[in-house]
């Protein structure tokens, strides 16, 4: 990284990285970066600062008083039995819901990456779902499982099955699941794009040497594509963790306002539910803040993981740390 | 379209939500001590932000404040708890604020939320003392005990909302004598009715003899007060459900579900008691008088096949008790205070008012309002005179807590009775359940209030 | 309708892409290359995700008094549960509120992103790693976190209840639009800088007359996110604007209510309709361009 090409105006010479000139550059940098610099301090990690803060507090979020607690509300989401169990709750969703997405993405990916009839339509059809906003995509999935009126039950009745209780009890999990697949399609854009940068010949001669199609996935097309999956199931595993809108809109019964959260099954409880409710139904901001901490350290701790472990396995073609000329 | 008084799940948690939160940025506690120069002649002009469900206070009725005091222009946000708490928090919070003051009015007067009214209805013209009806003691707080002390809101409209209506077709048909509207029932008797009422046919309940029944703490409270008993500790600090009498509401709320009599929260409902009844799927509905309007409104058939009665009693002490008197509280760090006031004059006692009682919406909070109840038909003569002799039995039910809301409360209830009514769980584990859930959720309150 | 084109056609972004696209391999096999099983399946799959819009087209249509029976299709249908569904909230009046909104923050993030995501990819400066580690990290914070502390702070400067949050979002730009546009800018050849430097540019005319026309795609990628997630947002508005300047977001989904707060669900299904088809209007337009905006950047 030279800093050749930092050089303002005029022709100065190459190769003369004085202090002023690197000072002038940096100055372009951080010239460049600056709204988000600023925006991000003031909108992000003052705000983060201050739930963190929070966090030591025992605050109701409405008298004066903030009364310090230390570390207590720390101590209390490491041990309580109903946080913890929101969290499990919203590990195994993520658990069932990444592989699920990825894989079926990069499936669909695949199989629309072959020549056929109308290739360019159908996947527009499958990539529509990651288009609707997740508000809408809830409501749509509320109005196909409601217990009365809904598709889902007035297709069982045809087969004069009796009508489900979707909404409730273990069967909103599954419903859950199923709203936050059906924007599996969302990942093909990116993996279709992968699948293009697949080394062709690399392909053609495993064909020759006899491998089949297991084979060459596993050592041509998965080695060259890995590095977008490993960014996309990092990705999908932190918005999957901060689950909240569908969970919040599907619930069963009452209007689909927010604020809400007593209708929520517990099943469908999972961890952003919680903090949610821990917010403004008991009115815990303290401890509240204190869950978002933890769950900010999950997540990275998951991301670090995730990193390590599956980044082992990612094959870059081209070393990712030079080739920036 | 009215609301019922909070008595229905939005409204109530609508009601609670715009509670749950509103930091005072300045000082907490101003407990009961007067105001001075609190005449609503000193409005100052400006503007009236109003927090209300969408919806509820019409164009016409702010048109109508409008022309009266023309210096005051009227701004709505929608019930929003998430909003009030911010607004407080920020300090800056909505002129008035609609809520439930069964609920609510401990938590506000004793955090200093809400603004003390006393000097203002002392000099008002519309709201007065001597005319004030006696649900309006759900809005006072003396810094111990709710019902009595300084005011701190009033009710727009309200109904006793454990009233009843059924069917008197269905009811007959299921070879039930017809009842006297003014004795009270008793709730075994409510459910055996209820059972003889509700039909099933392969596995599908075509017919619900009871009402959706939810558990909310304040019905249960009034459940436990009809038996003398009491689930809240003097001091408002603690629950306890273990008592008999509360083990007999629970078990109650509890056969209802599991029995299937009616809609309750592992069954809900696609809607509430009213569209339910009027389509034949249910044959009671616990509704207050304010459901008169609405059948009239929307099913004037069932005008002659529905039998308005008496709060049902647990035990022998006759209370029949309001969860809701939905009305306004003015945050104390309003700043328009007069003006609030002056809305709260017209909307609850004046013109405004006037307009709603008379059109059926609720009972009013004044009793030189009474005579306004329509009379029109012979479905309502007998639905007034009902409610007429009902109204010697209104008390303030002591439940709501200064140390957490209902809202809280209500969840972590929403979460137990599952386990009993379709988890196979005895009523007394319940009882037990119940008790230590809620005391955790009173104890984190009271901790955050440095106590 | 245009449909997603495969990305490999596009040759305008200079990327060193040695070998050409797997999908059409040089030796061409006949065999299988129609075989109607992968057709098939693509073909359930599509129908499996349209279905979900096909039955909320036919809950739009359902009379309310046809909502509970137990019948696989509705016995009449009518048309003018559309024309409730936009009475029953001020429907035209949210959507138009939407409009400004979505359009002026994806335009204002658009640049913003593109400026920074050029800074991380082209420029330097002292802790710049550090604060692109900062900038990934950014993206693990749950909103939640900043809502009630954002709330106090535009409160004490009187912007609640106005749109300037969603302006000063905007210009601060969006992670992963920054990302985005740091991949793809990091891939040009440096002599593109040169030539300019050549001819006496500075940094920012670099940046508007050579950057930025080259990455039209990721533009409207950007764009086309960025408009997304403000017409879908909900818990913004609902916390910072009012009743009459709020967004269709927030109507649709708690305005479809009778007045004890149970939904009616065939004009919510009516609203939902109508409140995701600008959306997917926009998506159709620009897919070519979206699709490209993705395909070249992001990918190593």
């Amino acid at each position: 990284m030279t800093a050749t090409a930092m050089s303002g105006s005029g022709a100065a010479a190459r190769g003369r990285p004085g202090p002023l000139r690197r000072l002038r550059g940096g100055l372009a940098f951080y010239g460049f970066i600056s709204p988000w610099l600023i925006g991000t301090a003031a909108l992000t990690l003052y705000p983060v600062g201050y739930a963190v803060y929070l966090s030591f507090t025992g605050w109701n979020g409405m008298s004066p008083f903030k009364p310090w607690v230390g570390l207590s509300n720390y101590q209390e989401v490491l041990t309580s039995g109903d946080t913890l169990s929101t969290l499990s709750r919203t590990l195994v969703l993520t658990a069932i819901v990444v592989p699920v997405t990825i894989v079926g993405s990069l499936l669909l990916a695949m199989l629309l990456n072959k020549r056929m009839r109308g290739r360019a339509v159908l996947r527009t059809l499958i990539y529509i779902p990651a288009i609707v906003p997740p508000v809408a995509a809830a409501l749509i999935w509320k109005v196909i499982f409601d217990k009365n009126s809904g598709t889902a039950n007035r297709l069982l009745a045809v087969f004069g099955v009796h009508p489900l209780n979707w909404l409730t009890g273990g069967n909103a999990f599954i419903v859950l699941i199923v709203v936050l697949l059906w924007a599996l399609g969302s990942g093909i854009i990116i993996d279709l794009a992968a699948l293009q940068t697949v080394p062709a010949e690399q392909l053609e001669a495993a064909r020759v040497d006899g491998a089949g199609p297991f084979g060459r996935f596993r050592h041509v097309i998965l080695p060259a594509i890995s590095p977008i999956l490993l960014f996309q199931t990092v990705l999908t595993v932190i918005t999957t963790l901060q689950t909240f809108i569908p969970a919040i809109l599907l619930s069963p019964i009452g209007s689909s306002s927010m604020g809400q959260t007593t209708n929520i099954p517990q099943a469908n409880d999972v961890y952003m539910i919680d903090v949610y409710e821990q917010f403004f139904d008991y009115s815990r901001y303290g401890y509240g803040s204190a869950m978002l901490v933890v769950f900010f350290v999950v997540i990275v701790a998951m991301t670090a993981l995730i990193f390590k472990f599956l980044g082992r396995s990612v094959f870059y073609a081209v070393d990712p740390k030079a080739g920036k000329r | 379209m009215n609301n019922s008084p909070a008595f229905t799940r939005r409204s109530v948690l609508k009601g609670f939500g715009a509670l749950a939160g509103g930091a005072v940025l300045a000082a907490c506690g101003s407990s009961g001590g007067s105001n001075s120069a609190a005449k609503v002649s000193d409005i100052k002009p400006g503007t009236l932000t109003i927090m209300s469900p969408t919806g509820e206070i019409t164009a016409d009725q702010v048109a109508a404040f409008q022309k009266a005091y023309p210096q005051v222009k009227v701004t709505q946000i929608n019930t929003d708890p998430t909003r009030l708490n911010a607004m407080l928090a920020a300090g800056n919070p909505p002129d008035l604020v609609r809520d439930a003051g069964t609920d609510v009015t401990p938590y506000i007067a004793s955090q200093g939320l809400a603004l003390n009214l006393d000097s203002y209805f002392e000099q008002s013209s519309v709201l007065k003392e001597s005319d004030i009806m006696p649900v309006n003691d759900a809005w006072k707080w003396d810094g111990k005990q709710q019902g009595q002390g300084s005011r701190y809101g009033i009710a727009k409209d309200w109904s006793q909302d454990a009233m009843w209506w059924y069917n008197t077709e269905m009811w007959s048909a299921a070879g039930l004598k017809p009842r006297d509207a003014d004795t009270p029932v008793s709730y075994d008797e409510l459910l055996t009715a209820a059972k003889a009422m509700t039909k099933v046919s392969g596995g599908k309940t075509s017919q619900f003899g009871l009402w959706y029944v939810t558990p909310d703490i304040d019905r249960i409270a009034a459940m436990v007060a009809t038996a003398g008993g009491r689930i809240i500790s003097d001091d408002l600090s603690t629950v306890d459900f273990s008592s008999a009498e509360a083990r007999q509401a629970l078990l109650w709320i509890v056969s209802a579900g599991k029995e299937g009599l009616g809609y309750s929260v592992v069954n809900p409902p696609a809607d509430w008691d009213g569209p339910e009844v009027f389509a034949g799927k249910q044959a009671m509905a616990c509704q207050g008088y304010w459901f008169t309007g609405f059948t009239e409104a929307t099913a004037p058939a069932f005008e002659s096949k529905l039998q308005f009665n008496a709060a049902p009693l647990l035990g022998s002490t006759r209370i029949s008790p309001t969860f809701g008197a939905v009305g306004y509280w003015i945050p104390a760090k309003a700043k328009n205070p007069a003006a609030s006031f002056a809305w709260m004059e017209t909307y609850c006692g004046g013109a405004i008012a006037k307009a709603r009682i008379a059109a059926g919406d609720g009972l009013p909070s004044l009793k030189s309002l009474l005579p306004l109840l329509p009379q029109r038909n012979a479905f309502e003569k007998k639905v007034v005179a009902t409610q007429h002799n009902e109204l010697n039995y209104i008390k303030v039910v002591q439940v709501a807590s200064p140390y957490a809301l209902n809202t809280a409360i209500n969840t972590t209830l929403a979460k137990d009775f599952p386990k009993a009514i379709s988890g196979g769980m005895s009523v007394g584990a319940l009882a037990d359940l119940l008790t230590t859930d809620v005391n955790a959720v009173l104890a984190a309150g009271k901790k955050s209030l440095g106590q | 309708m245009t449909a997603i084109k495969s990305p490999a056609g596009s040759t305008d972004t200079g990327r060193r892409d040695p070998a050409p696209v797997a999908s059409r391999p040089p030796g061409a096999r006949r065999l299988a290359r129609r075989s109607p099983i992968p057709f098939g399946i693509a073909v359930v799959v599509a129908v499996v995700m349209i279905l979900p819009f096909v039955t909320l087209i036919i809950s739009a249509l359902t009379p309310a008094d046809q909502m509970g029976i137990n019948r696989w299709l509705p016995g009449y249908l009518r048309l003018s549960n559309f024309a409730d569904a936009v009475r029953y909230i001020p429907f035209w009046q949210l959507a138009k509120n939407s409009l400004v909104l979505s359009s002026v923050f994806g335009i204002l993030t658009t640049f913003s992103s593109a400026l920074t995501g050029y800074g991380f990819a082209r420029l330097h400066g002292p802790a710049k790693n550090a604060l692109f580690v900062l900038l990934i990290g950014t993206m693990m914070v749950p909103p939640i976190v900043t809502l009630i502390p954002t709330y106090l702070l535009f409160s004490d400067f009187h912007l609640v209840g106005t749109y300037w949050p969603w302006v000063l979002w905007g210009a601060a730009g969006t992670p992963y639009a920054i990302f985005l546009y740091r991949q793809y800018f990091s891939a040009f050849p440096k002599e593109l800088e040169e030539a300019a430097v050549i001819d006496g540019a500075g940094k920012l005319r670099i940046f508007f007359q050579v950057f930025l026309p080259l990455s039209r795609p990721l533009l409207i990628t950007a764009f086309v996110l960025a408009f997304n997630a403000v017409w879908g947002d909900f818990i913004g508005p609902n916390l910072f604007l009012n009743q009459s300047n709020t967004t269709l977001a927030v109507g649709v989904a708690t305005g479809y209510e009778n007045s004890q707060g149970y939904p009616l669900y065939n004009l919510l299904a009516g609203g939902a309709l109508i409140y995701v088809v600008p959306v997917l209007l926009l998506f159709l337009f620009a897919q070519r361009s979206y699709v490209r905006g993705f395909a070249t950047s992001g990918l190593k």
